[in-house]
């Protein structure tokens, strides 16, 4: 049953069986034989081409491998199908196809069309992005390094255990399985993690003029953030570093942080001692009760039982236990005395205690021209931002180079084939 | 004139180039009419001959039609070079007679200037009737021949389409098994349509980094997509490293 039409467009069938596909190819002549388009259960046939003015429609559509709604079927593929003898193959689905739009079908083949003419126009224009991808992020991220060097600033404090002053045993918060250093530097630690540290650091640095702006307060307590570090360097040092922009800056943030620091541990030594002192106060004030009623008592005691004087009271037991009883309360007295005064003396030189405990053994210094992290940091978004023109001018070229430079670009555009790829006759091709 | 096409002219300008008769003893022998040695380098030809070997030319008479047109869309993508050669190869490879067509009029680098030759007398001419069938053998082909557009004038069109009405490539057909044309560039040219109609399948030549995509889109459009047999990348130097290329 060989057909005797005339094809002007492109028909596929596309059916799961292979007996109508091996009738389609027996049935086509050699002008017009079948072609697979692709393997697997789904047999694919292009029988001739397409027609004329028809093919955007297709790829409109994003042909491919999907058949077209029965609706978009034309009647003229359908008389096809009546003079081809295939009428029996209504299961199956029949619907135009294009060459072209097949081979291109998948989105991935675009894609990589379009990345084929990028980097067609990267290297054809390579010493232009060598310039302006490379070099000019490398100037621009040199002078970034060197116009924004970073300071780094370092002080070195001293910590006593303050147990030499009898009244206090170990400082407040602090372990006692630690090193004074360690302690010290965990105490900052959890510190500089807090709010208020750096809302009480920027305002010391409004207050004193270092910076100028909110703005610029912001960036600095942004920097030190990631920067300001405290670490145990001995058993009793504690080095205190941090990254800035500005000498200014760094001097007064490691101030300010010391100053914080004492201020925190005077303010948290000052508040146990009030604790202590109003708990002493209270037990005083019972123990003066207790030591009142005992004398009282006693004197009833005596009282009752009168003796005369320069005579030896013969032994008397309730006399002893009330004498005792009046002693013990004054030893408690007493001793409740003698804490309360400790932690009244504790909580008025508290300064003082902490300023001897704390020393700052090397105040602040700064040493410049590193590349701090902020530098690198600031360096890589300049780089960055100076690569934008190169890559903006590869999007433009690309953009306007609406020539062919991609064979596959013609198969999947066109829907005819390149056969051939001659180089250049005034020079060998590879 | 185009009564002045007969069929006799073209035997005698076929004769005389497929079987020039000897000099009689005694005189020296007549020159035949040639080119310029052709020297294209062997992968240039190796690279035709892969397009036009691509081509699926038709069967008549259980025997293949070799008549390829070669166009492009503008001028200037090197249709001309391939042209001379995919005839070279084709000459070369299947040992016969094989026959290369300016038929565009208007190229402002002919045969004449390509293949070293007097611009006329040529094709025009003879439509005009003014001068026999010019057939110039291509040296050193033996088999290969060459037809000059010769000077077409100020009417190319009129003589286009008298070429076109004519039977002149189904005469040369059984003679030359391999006919190549040289088509006018299809955007250029307003009568490069009616040209295309010399040959059945068409090899349409496209220059990197120079031809338009849209271009090429029409060119499909104005030939009709059956009738072109493949497209030739002209001039493919891509920047790309080829190991990229394969990658993508």
């Amino acid at each position: 049953m060989a057909p005797t039409w005339t094809m002007s467009q492109t028909v596929a069938v596309m059916s799961r069986s292979p007996a109508l596909a091996q009738h389609v190819r027996g049935s086509l002549s050699r002008r017009q034989r079948c072609r697979p388009l692709s393997a697997g259960k789904l047999v694919v046939y292009v029988l001739a081409r397409e027609e004329r003015g028809w093919w955007p429609d297709v790829q409109s559509r994003g042909g491919g491998t999907q058949a077209l709604p029965p609706s978009n079927v034309r009647p003229e593929t359908v008389d096809f199908r009546r003079r081809a003898g295939l009428s029996h193959c209504a299961a199956g689905r029949l619907t135009h196809y294009s060459e072209g739009v097949s081979s291109l079908a998948s989105g991935r083949a675009a894609s990589a069309r379009l990345m084929f003419k990028y980097l067609e126009v990267l290297f054809r224009y390579w010493v232009r992005f060598a310039i302006l991808c490379v070099g000019l992020p490398l100037i621009a991220g040199g002078a970034a390094l060197y116009a924004f060097q970073g300071k780094d600033g370092t002080a070195q404090l001293w910590v006593d255990n303050p147990s030499y002053i009898s009244t206090i045993q170990t400082a407040a918060g602090w372990n006692q399985y630690l090193t004074p250093a360690q302690n010290t530097v965990d105490a900052l630690d959890q510190l500089i993690l807090t709010d208020t540290f750096y809302q009480q650091l920027g305002q010391a640095l409004i207050d004193t003029g270092t910076v100028k702006s909110s703005s610029e307060n912001g960036q600095v307590l942004s920097d030190v953030k990631g920067s300001l570090t405290a670490t145990a360097s001995g058993s009793h040092l504690v080095t205190l570093k941090v990254e800035c922009r500005t000498v200014p800056v760094c001097t007064q943030v490691l101030t300010t942080t010391i100053a914080l620091h004492r201020a925190w541990l005077i303010q948290t030594e000052k508040q146990q001692a009030d604790v202590a002192s109003q708990l002493y106060t209270s037990q005083l004030q019972q123990a003066k009760t207790h030591q009142q009623a005992t004398i009282d008592a006693f004197n009833v005691y005596v009282s009752s039982h009168p003796y005369p004087p320069n005579v030896i009271r013969p032994t008397d037991p309730e006399f002893d236990r009330l004498q005792s009883d009046v002693q013990q309360a004054q030893t408690q007295v007493s001793d409740l005395q003698g804490k309360l005064q400790g932690i009244q003396f504790s909580n008025d030189a508290a300064a003082q205690i902490d300023e001897t405990a704390l020393r700052l053994i090397d105040p602040p210094t700064t040493s410049g021209g590193s590349f701090t992290s902020v530098t690198k940091k600031m360096a890589a978004a300049i780089a960055a931002g100076a690569a934008v023109p190169g890559i903006a001018y590869l999007v433009f070229l690309g953009w306007i180079d609406r020539t062919i430079r991609n064979p596959k670009e013609i198969e999947g555009r066109i829907g005819v084939r390149v056969v051939a790829l001659i180089g250049s006759l005034a020079a060998k091709p590879s | 004139m185009a009564d002045a096409i007969t069929e006799q002219d073209v035997e005698e300008a076929v004769s005389a180039a497929l079987r020039p008769r000897p000099a009689p003893a005694g005189f020296a022998a007549i020159g035949r009419d040639r080119t310029k040695p052709i020297s294209m380098p062997p992968w240039f030809i190796d690279r035709c001959r892969q397009a036009y070997l691509s081509v699926p030319f038709g069967d008549r008479d259980g025997q293949q039609e070799r008549v390829l047109g070669i166009t492009s869309a503008v001028h200037g993508e090197g249709k001309t070079s391939i042209a001379i050669g995919i005839a070279v190869a084709m000459a070369a490879d299947t040992g016969e007679p094989t026959l290369l067509v300016e038929s565009d009029f208007a190229s402002s680098v002919g045969f004449d200037q390509v293949l070293g030759l007097n611009r006329a007398p040529g094709l025009c001419g003879w439509l005009e009737g003014a001068n026999p069938l010019r057939l110039v053998q291509a040296v050193p082909l033996e088999n290969a021949f060459v037809l000059p557009a010769g000077d077409p004038g100020t009417d190319p069109t009129r003589l286009i389409l008298r070429l076109t009405n004519s039977d002149l490539i189904d005469k040369f057909r059984s003679s030359f098994p391999n006919i190549v044309i040289d088509l006018p560039p299809m955007l250029d040219i307003a009568y490069s349509s009616l040209a295309s109609r010399l040959a059945e399948r068409i090899l349409v030549i496209a220059r990197y980094g120079r031809t338009m995509m849209d271009d090429l889109e029409k060119v499909m459009f104005l030939l009709g997509r059956e009738r072109v047999a493949g497209v030739v990348l002209n001039d493919y130097k891509p920047k790309t490293p080829g190991w990229l290329r394969r990658l993508l």
